[in-house]
């Protein structure tokens, strides 16, 4: 197995708030291969956004990474801050749901993505200038020459998305953060971001982390899932086994709880009770209380198991997994 | 939803709108400009809602879906076609008028964070409406609020606190609750769970489906989840650039799509198995953007699009029973 | 189920924040004492402020050779009380930039909220007058206007108060129209709530956090202004003190007798100062976001003296 590019380490975020110390993440290790796909999957305050933010090293006070190491490479992005900077943005970029607040209103994506060409490949003048035209090309903006000098407002929201991928992807990153890259799109947009992430895949062999809470673009786009709960991850598995046996019962309600478009529309099943405040969390597993297979072993935290290969799983009384379902095989 | 009340077709709707059209005055760019045209934000919308029922409109941001239900609640002036509650026409209405029909018409809104007044207990929220319409105050206010606090599943204890301390799927029950206190007949959700965590979304989409079949209640439910309007919606309306390019009952649409815009919608949407993965790629090119000043308003973006549509606006015509399309080539 | 979250806005947790920022808790002690002086002026001040001694003339401070600890901030070219004159002028400072601030408070939100509720023309006229009175300098005009009527404490207010209330106007059709918006005035008109029920009880209450930072700010603006028309002689007369006044008078012994020019400005710089500090406190506790920052900056400091503590 190739070695991981980024790996978190029993990553700990936490919040110093007048309510009293928030944990938003609240150790979370996980690896990232050349090229795979990973989803991650959470509601809100689930600290799926915080991790991709403790990563790129932007978590905003009152907010601090407290414990764990981020590293790259092999190498830690925690301890030496100077590389770190040159790092993020050039080997790991990372593109936000909101495409109108992340570009300068001011400047003109040509000088926006010029920018990053100088900053991270020292490229300028007349090579910046026809890189700039192939990264538009690349991400699907027709006839990019003349629109250089145009300003973001001058383009509809799906362009934008695209222009900000077209900016990420200027630093020739070995992986891609996108985090939320479509909830502000409609659905026949959003499709059209998400053919472009799978062309980019695999035309620059880019690793992609998703961020999301649509169970329905991870099934799409993803090899690789962890669903978060809470500050943790409570189940990773490969995309086929996990949609085929969901084995943490939060992955299984939320699974449940989507209606899919060619669902028969009979009532909708739902994980009782609402996402718990993060600064009142339960003891032991945080699910328990909504949890229909939770019991008195829950008041202590689940250990970490690995119930089949390539699935890790928090929990003490998982769904009952299916026996030697390959997942390779249920794909064809 | 073997529940579902069918709309008979000898009862008079309870909401109907004919030719319903808004359109916006654009301000000129400068004062020696000549005003430009208006724009038109829906036009010639037609629709019924039958006691009972759900009307689920479907369509993207600035489709005008959200503009229906505004001009149905009053809050933005028709410009051409009418708008009927219970046989009388609302959309003239004003003042002591507005507030006798506003009684039967509540809305529930997108945003429980911003939708209740941080400032007020749950209780006084709820009884809003009461009191301002003289209908209840004081205990009998407060008995109410317990029983709709109820209803829509919250603990009794609720009402005493603020809506900072709850989490947006109880926002949301607070917001129904509130829209429930004057027994409505007819209630406007716009985009009621798109604001929800998905544990949270089909706790509120069941409880819309057992109110109604608790208090009769009519919806309009405007959405841009296709996968959501089918679980609340009898009859759907697919609406594009401001005019409903199809509508059917609910299943036609989704097994028989007919224009060319619902079917890219339906393939547009990511299905939560990895197994269904879309093949190929989205047939539907770029997005809404300026309307066309004549023709189909779909055309810039059609895969089957020809002269004609580009020529003179295709009419919604029925195509099999009940269910109207508005396409030349489909 | 998420607890109750406490909103931190009961009156003892205020203080206890308001506590732990040093420059506020500082500058409220300051404005407190000078409320007090000015009210328990009578009973605090050792000397008549109007009472002159000619034999006690240019007395330097009590600590300088030939100050007495009977003037303690020496006393002016009459033997009048420095400090006493401070007290006294506190008093007409605070009262100028009281009444100023309500009256030029009242009738700015008033006129910013009919503004911004009944839109349109009456919004673009009220918006038009409110630019053309801001371009005009209004201490140029109160000098005009005092020149011509003849200055009196009432009319010095009134005046003032002429040229202050744009700003009331302005933040309140700002604050006005944007709540408007907000998804439970929404709520509240699609629900048939009464437009007068809409103001009061759904929008004036998110005034009330900027309108007290800008109360504040206003009234230091008020007090140099007031200073500032004493000083030219167009404000408070004697036999009435202003620190204003003081200085006007002390500027002609400024190298002789530094203490007639030093205590009243002093007085004033602080009085401003406090205000300002105070003001900057206002706004950062009204704002959740900067709240938590503040909050979490403290804590951090609060942590580093601590393991500084332990390392001792």
């Amino acid at each position: 197995m190739t070695a991981p590019l980024l790996e978190l380490d029993d990553l700990v975020v936490t919040f110093t708030t007048r309510r009293g110390r928030i944990e938003a993440v609240r150790g979370v290790s996980l690896a990232v291969r050349p090229g795979e796909t990973l989803g991650i999957v959470g509601e809100s305050g689930s600290g799926k956004s915080v991790t991709m933010q403790a990563v790129m090293g932007v978590v905003d006070s009152p907010g601090a990474v407290e414990h764990g190491d981020i590293s790259w490479r092999g190498r830690s992005l925690l301890a030496r801050e100077g590389e770190a900077a040159d790092i993020r943005g050039r080997d790991i970029a990372m593109v936000f749901q909101d495409a109108m607040t992340s570009l300068d209103p001011l400047f003109s994506i040509g000088t926006q993505i010029g920018e990053v060409l100088a900053r991270h490949r020292g490229v300028t003048g007349a090579a910046a200038r026809a890189r700039t035209i192939e990264l538009l090309e690349l991400v699907g903006i027709a006839n990019p020459g003349p629109r250089l000098h145009y300003l973001p407002h001058q383009f509809s929201g799906g362009m934008r998305q695209r222009i900000m991928i077209a900016m990420a992807l200027a630093a020739e990153p070995a992986l891609l953060i996108a985090d939320e890259p479509t909830t502000a799109l409609d659905v026949t947009v959003q499709a059209q971001i998400v053919d472009l992430l799978i062309e980019l895949r695999d035309r620059l062999g880019l690793a992609i982390v998703l961020v999301t809470h649509d169970l329905g673009l991870v099934a799409e786009l993803c090899d690789r899932v962890a669903v978060m709960y809470a500050g943790r991850i409570v189940e990773t598995a490969d995309v086929w086994s996990l949609f085929d046996a969901p084995a943490h019962p939060y992955t299984a309600g939320l699974l449940k709880a989507t209606p899919a478009i060619d669902d028969l529309p009979e009532r909708l099943e739902t994980i009782e009770g609402s996402p718990p405040d993060p600064s009142d969390l339960p003891s032991g597993c945080a699910f328990r209380l909504r949890c229909p297979r939770a019991d008195a072993a829950c008041a202590s935290a689940p250990p970490l198991t690995h119930p089949a290969a390539g699935r890790d799983l928090l929990c003490w009384h998982p769904e009952p997994l299916p026996i030697a379902a390959s997942p390779e095989a249920a794909h064809v | 939803m073997s529940s579902v009340p069918l709309l008979r077709p000898d009862a008079a709707p309870l909401v109907e709108a004919r030719g319903l059209s808004v359109s916006y005055a654009v301000p000129r760019a400068a004062f020696w400009q000549q005003k430009p045209a208006p724009f038109r934000a829906v036009e010639g919308i037609d629709f019924s809602i039958g006691h009972g029922e759900t009307l689920g409109i479907v369509g993207e941001s600035g489709s005008g879906k959200s503009t229906i239900g505004r001009a149905l609640l009053g809050r933005v002036p028709l410009s051409a076609g009418s708008a009927r509650f219970r046989g009388e026409d609302i959309s003239g209405l004003s003042g002591g008028a507005m507030r006798r029909t506003r009684r039967h018409i509540q809305a529930v809104m997108q945003d429980p964070y911003a939708s209740l007044n941080p400032r007020m207990r749950v209780t006084d929220i709820i009884a809003e409406p009461l009191v301002v319409h003289g209908i209840a105050r004081g205990a009998e206010a407060r008995a109410r609020v317990d029983e709709l606090l109820d209803l829509v599943g919250l603990p009794p204890d609720a009402g005493q606190r603020h809506p900072g301390t709850f989490s947006g799927g109880q926002r949301q029950r607070i917001g129904i609750a509130r829209a429930l206190a004057m027994e409505p007949a007819f209630i406007v959700a716009d985009e009621p769970v798109s604001a929800l965590d998905v544990s949270v979304r089909a706790q509120i989409v069941n409880l819309f489906r057992d109110l109604q079949e608790k208090l009769g209640v009519s919806y309009l439910f405007i959405a841009h989840d296709l996968a959501i309007v089918r679980h609340v919606s009898h009859r759907i309306a697919v609406v594009y650039a401001g005019r409903i390019v199809e509508m059917s009952a609910r299943d036609d649409l989704y097994t028989t799509p007919i224009h060319p815009y619902t079917q890219a919608l339906l393939d547009a949407v990511p299905v939560p198995d990895p197994r269904k993965r879309r093949t190929g790629r989205a047939t539907v090119r770029g997005e809404l953007g300026a309307i066309p000043a004549a023709g189909c308003r779909f055309a810039p973006r059609c895969p089957l699009a020809s002269e004609q549509c580009r020529r003179e606006a295709p009419p919604l015509l029925e195509r099999a029973p009940g269910h109207r399309a508005a396409c030349w080539n489909a | 189920m998420p607890t109750p979250a406490s909103t931190g806005n009961s009156p003892g947790q205020l203080l206890r924040e308001l506590l732990r920022d040093r420059p506020a808790t500082l500058s409220t002690l300051f404005l407190l004492l000078l409320v007090f002086a000015a009210i328990l002026a009578p009973f605090v001040a050792p000397h008549d402020p109007a009472t002159q001694a000619l034999r006690a003339r240019l007395e330097p401070p009590f600590w300088l050779a030939g100050g007495s600890l009977d003037h303690i901030l020496g006393t002016d070219n009459l033997g009048r009380d420095v400090l006493s004159r401070i007290i006294y002028g506190a008093r007409t400072s605070l009262t100028v930039g009281l009444s100023v601030v309500a009256i030029a408070g009242t009738f700015g939100v008033t006129i910013g909220l009919v503004a911004a509720y009944v839109g349109g023309r009456v919004d673009s006229f009220v918006m038009s007058w409110v630019d053309t009175q801001l371009s005009f300098p209004d201490l140029l005009l109160a000098l005009t206007v005092l020149t011509v009527l003849g200055s009196s404490p009432t009319t010095v207010v009134v005046i003032l108060s002429i040229g202050g209330w744009m700003v009331f106007a302005r933040m309140t059709r700002g604050i006005v129209k944007s709540t408007r918006n907000e998804g439970y005035v929404e709520a509240a008109e699609l629900v048939g709530c009464s437009i007068p029920r809409i103001i009061f009880v759904h929008i004036l209450p998110n005034l009330a956090a900027p309108l007290s930072t800008l109360l504040i700010l206003e009234f230091a603006r008020i007090v140099l202004a007031e200073a500032a028309l004493s000083f030219l002689g167009m404000g408070i007369q004697p036999p009435a003190t202003s620190w204003g006044l003081d200085i006007a008078v002390g500027k002609d012994h400024i190298f002789g007798a530094w203490w007639l020019v030093t205590f009243p400005g002093a007085a004033i710089a602080l009085t401003i100062l406090s205000a300002n500090l105070l003001a900057a406190w206002v706004r950062t506790t009204a704002d959740p976001q900067e709240r938590e920052k503040r909050f979490a900056r403290s804590a951090a400091g609060r942590q580093m003296r601590a393991a500084r503590r332990v390392e001792a």
